[in-house]
């Protein structure tokens, strides 16, 4: 029964695109819908019965919905036109990151003229530049913009801090390479970094909420909806990783644990690239 | 007597029956529909379309505002509770109707 009203709910509402709102306004309408047909059951009506009676006096339906057709249509015209000037917070704060990136240029070439030496120079700009892509990216990622609202402070500071932590991984990383370390001794900086920032990038990622202004409109609809497309991009990508995690153990056993991150990496690029070439198919 | 009922005028007045429901006490869409006809004795048998239009419209203007209920079985209860706004508003139409019913009770 619950299928079959759910069923006559979407027809109701077929040619209206699938919203928040929407699916809010039929899971309210079904909820009530099934009360009503499991009362006229009670009375001892047939289900059949009971449902085209509870259907039939659900009344004129249009004003509904030409009224949640009016709304999407005014909210993105909305949308389209209003600018959403950068708050104080934002302006200062990109100033800051700016002029904390600037000073690390200015110092770091100081100190080229100075040294004529590559690895201080790199050495002199990196506590400049970790810290201002970490400001660059929490108030990127704090700011609110036409198509959405901005993260939480934490959330954000939680990204902030990944990045930070793995840029500042890769740099100690190169250092202690250019610096005649073991690449064994290398990778094992690199890890140190990487996989806590990994954790809490993969754990923002999945808990992530939509942050969209316009997630009830057309485009969201045009993106998400198609299952067909939505389904092949998850059987390829899961393939990658199924290879990619078989690859690992054996790289390690014929080539050496020293380059069994290589099919991860790997993995990784073949990912940005199914994303990539899904992302060209949906525009 | 005849007892065919004016819908048009009745519909007219939905907004306002939904308010005056709700100063009772919280309830939802099925609920709403059940207690109007409870509380005409069984005269008014308004259609369901007719109260989520005014559900929207109520929420919209800030006169009531909504909530899941926790149900499990069956599906979840969309609830509305009247804010303060509404509880004006209710009484404001309330006796507006009182001021009307007074003059057509004179004319006709």
């Amino acid at each position: 029964m619950k299928e079959k009203v759910e069923k006559y709910i979407d027809d109701l509402f077929i040619d209206i695109y699938e919203t928040r709102q929407l699916l809010e306004l039929k899971e309210e309408i079904g909820s009530n819908l099934l009360e009503k047909i499991k009362d006229f059951i009670n009375d001892g009506y047939s289900e059949n019965e009971a449902f085209n009676k509870a259907t039939s006096d659900l009344g004129d339906m249009s004003e509904l919905v030409e009224g949640l057709k009016k709304a999407s249509e005014q909210k993105m015209y909305e949308n389209m036109y209003k600018r959403q000037p950068l708050d104080k917070k934002h302006i200062i704060g990109y100033i800051v990151a700016s002029a904390i990136l600037l000073s690390g240029i200015m110092v770091s070439g100081i100190t080229y003229f100075e040294v004529k030496d590559l690895l201080s120079t790199v050495g002199a700009l990196m506590p400049f530049l970790i810290i201002s892509v970490g400001l660059f990216v929490y108030f990127g990622l704090t700011q609110e913009t036409k198509q959405n609202y901005g993260m939480k402070r934490k959330r954000a500071m939680g990204y902030s801090l990944a990045t930070t932590v793995l840029l500042l991984g890769i740099f100690l990383t190169s250092l202690s390479y250019f610096a005649g370390v073991e690449l064994s001794g290398v990778l094992g900086t690199l890890m140190v970094f990487v996989i806590p920032s990994a954790i809490v990038f993969i754990y923002l990622g999945l808990t992530e909420k939509r942050r969209s202004k316009v997630d009830w409109e057309k485009q969201w609809i045009e993106y998400y909806s198609d299952s067909k497309t939505m389904m092949i991009h998850g059987n390829i990508s899961g393939a990658l990783w199924v290879f990619a995690f078989g690859a690992i153990p054996l790289v390690g056993f014929k080539l050496g644990w020293k380059y069994a991150w290589i099919p991860f990496v790997v993995a990784i690029g073949g990912q940005l690239i199914i994303e990539a070439i899904f992302a060209s198919i949906k525009k | 007597m005849g007892g065919r009922i004016s819908s048009d005028l009745l519909r007219g007045h939905t907004d306002t029956i939904v308010l005056g429901i709700l100063m009772e006490g919280d309830n939802y869409g099925y609920g709403i529909y059940k207690r109007i006809i409870e509380k005409s004795n069984n005269l008014y048998e308004i259609k369901e379309a007719t109260l989520y239009s005014s559900f929207r419209r109520l929420e919209k203007v800030g006169s009531i505002s909504s909530y899941w209920g926790d149900e499990t079985q069956g599906g979840r209860r969309k609830y509305y509770k009247i804010t303060a706004l509404g509880e004006n508003e209710y009484k404001l139409n309330k006796q507006d109707w009182e001021f009307t019913k007074k003059i057509i009770d004179k004319l006709i």
